[in-house]
């Protein structure tokens, strides 16, 4: 049986707000909180930092945009030059179509893959799911989790502190096999 | 909520801001004396005057689309777009000049220098094709009717936004609510696609492009924001707005410039493309044209400094709450929007290459001050909120997420 860490149950989304903050202020950085929905203000709330997907999906766009002009600047250059309507073989304007497009592919695939990365998906179970009750949070829940890797986790003060700031049915997660 | 009168009255010196107007107006005058003879004068006149309606215009469509949606986060800002488009009147006395030149300005009327051999007009067959459109008894109806539609919206919007502020209950809104969803949105519409065919496409009567309507609302509404973002930085900076325009208002503006530098590129580029690929010579001799000497330089100005510059700029969050940058990046774009209407004027005139001449700085600054000083009067008159808008509160307190 080994632990993963504390979970704590609140009332509603302005409480869930106000209990990240809390557990913020006082120095966690591994915690998490889950709600059915999203809450406006909660990355601020968690203390979290901007993401960097908007750097990947640059990159990505920038990478789409040099291959497609340059795919097609080889093939009408040097594979296979083919007079299109008397057009000059590097007809560059009529380039700028297949660069956008393997641009926004290429940013898309940045979005979708750069995001599954960031967050470790695909992940098929989660410590959480060893509670019972937690399952309530894909309905009317709101429970923030403190994971037992977090530097300044301890067991005992960590669970008085998630009832001191209002938490229930705090519950520590332990593997059951 | 209280919020300090001090914060949003703007006090001007009266007797300053009239010298400035007159200025104006003297400007416009002394190059009208100068120029009336030369076909030079109303090129330029109409590239200064359509630049300076531009902005007004593009600031109606913000107006009606910030009345039909009913939107929050503009509430707070709306009253400098109300005084913006209420230029509108004095816009229209400034049309004379064009009616006064339209002989020089446009080719499609028999009377323009370009016919001067016996026959030639008779003889172009693609111009007298179009002639039941292009002629100018119809052309002098869609002028008036532009006018009167124009005056129209802007009268009705800022009367009835003024007169909200003094009463208790709120159905004025109501009614700008109702106005804006009504055809009228639709009309204003047609009226800028076909201003712009009028005004700017015909004069190259052979050349014609669907796109142009559209490309004339992107310039049009790009202005206006980089216009509109300049004016509020401009007022908090003299201590006005505190706390009424916030960070999350210049996030949301800056987005605004920035989608819309990306629209405007869009439609300048498809409008390239549709020509390019079909190839058709009446047509590509528009480009061609702007292609030629130092118009080649101009061209490459546009791509890079209307699309490039503001589109890496402004790509990033913190650019869009940073106000140095906006303040900047707002002016730049009012700029190119000036070499771009001057792109799609002159060379009908200058054909070889880019020419800035006296005539161009006279009548730029006589409109442009005209237009100011307009504008700065009617900030003076009322609150620079609409004070008893109930979504004020809310507008204030707007969050981007």
């Amino acid at each position: 049986m080994a632990n993963y860490g504390v979970i704590a149950k609140f009332e509603s989304p302005s409480a869930l707000l106000h209990a990240a903050e809390k557990v913020r202020d006082s120095g966690f950085t591994n915690f998490d909180c889950h709600s059915p929905f999203p809450i406006h203000g909660m990355d601020e709330a968690m203390g979290l930092k901007r993401s960097k997907l908007g750097f990947i999906i640059g990159a990505m766009g920038l990478t789409g945009a040099l291959f497609g002009f340059g795919l097609q600047t080889w093939v009408h250059l040097v594979e296979y030059p083919l007079n299109i309507s008397g057009k000059p073989y590097f007809a560059y304007p009529a380039y700028l179509i297949i660069t956008f497009e393997l641009m926004v592919l290429f940013s898309a695939f940045g979005a979708v893959f750069g995001m599954m990365f960031l967050n470790k998906i695909p992940r098929f179970n989660h410590p959480v799911f060893y509670s019972d009750k937690f399952s309530d949070v894909s309905s009317d829940a709101f429970y923030i989790s403190i994971e037992l890797t977090d530097p300044i986790f301890d067991e005992n003060k960590t669970k008085s502190f998630l009832k001191e700031i209002g938490g229930t049915d705090i519950e520590v997660l332990s593997d059951e096999n | 909520m209280n919020i300090d009168p001090k914060n949003y009255t703007y006090t001007i010196d009266n007797n300053r801001n009239r010298q400035i107007f007159f200025l104006g107006l003297i400007l416009i005058l002394v190059s009208v004396l100068i120029g009336y003879k030369h076909q030079e004068f109303y090129f330029s006149y109409l590239t200064s005057y359509f630049f300076w309606l531009s902005i007004a215009l593009g600031g109606i469509f913000f107006t009606l689309v910030h009345y039909a949606f009913s939107a929050v986060w503009s509430v707070s800002i709306r009253r400098i777009m109300e005084n913006t488009i209420i230029v509108i009147p004095i816009m229209t006395i400034l049309f004379i000049p064009i009616l006064i030149g339209m002989e020089s300005l446009f080719s499609w009327m028999p009377s323009n220098p370009k016919w001067s051999i016996p026959g030639s007009f008779e003889a172009d067959h693609l111009i007298q094709h179009k002639l039941s459109f292009l002629n100018q008894e119809f052309f002098l109806v869609r002028a008036a009717l532009y006018f009167l539609l124009w005056n129209f919206i802007v009268i009705y919007i800022y009367k009835k936004s003024i007169k909200n502020d003094t009463i208790a209950n709120n159905s004025d809104l109501d009614k700008l609510r109702l106005f804006s969803m009504s055809p009228l949105g639709v009309l204003f519409f047609l009226s800028l696609t076909f201003a712009g065919f009028d005004w700017q496409m015909s004069l190259d009567p052979h050349w014609y492009s669907t796109m142009f309507g559209v490309y004339t609302f992107a310039g049009s509404f790009l202005a206006f924001l980089a216009f509109l973002t300049f004016t509020i930085i401009h007022l908090q900076s003299k201590g006005l707005l505190k706390n009424i325009v916030t960070s999350e208002h210049y996030h949301d503006l800056g987005k605004y410039l920035f989608a819309f530098t990306v629209f405007y590129c869009y439609i300048a580029g498809a409008q390239f493309y549709f020509i390019w690929y079909s190839n058709i010579p009446e047509e590509t001799i528009w480009y061609l044209h702007r292609w030629v000497g130092s118009w080649k330089i101009i061209s490459v100005l546009l791509i890079v400094g209307k699309f490039f510059i503001p589109f890496f700029s402004l790509i990033f969050r913190a650019s869009k709450r940073n106000l140095g940058l906006l303040k900047y990046m707002s002016l730049w774009i009012i700029f190119m929007h000036y070499i771009d209407i001057n792109f799609i004027i002159m060379p009908t005139y200058h054909h070889h290459d880019f020419h800035f001449g006296i005539y161009d700085l006279l009548v730029l600054s006589g409109i442009g001050l005209v237009f100011i000083a307009s504008f700065r009067h009617r900030l003076s008159q009322n609150p620079l909120i609409p004070v008893n808008d109930p979504e004020l509160i809310n507008s204030i307190n707007h969050r981007n997420h």
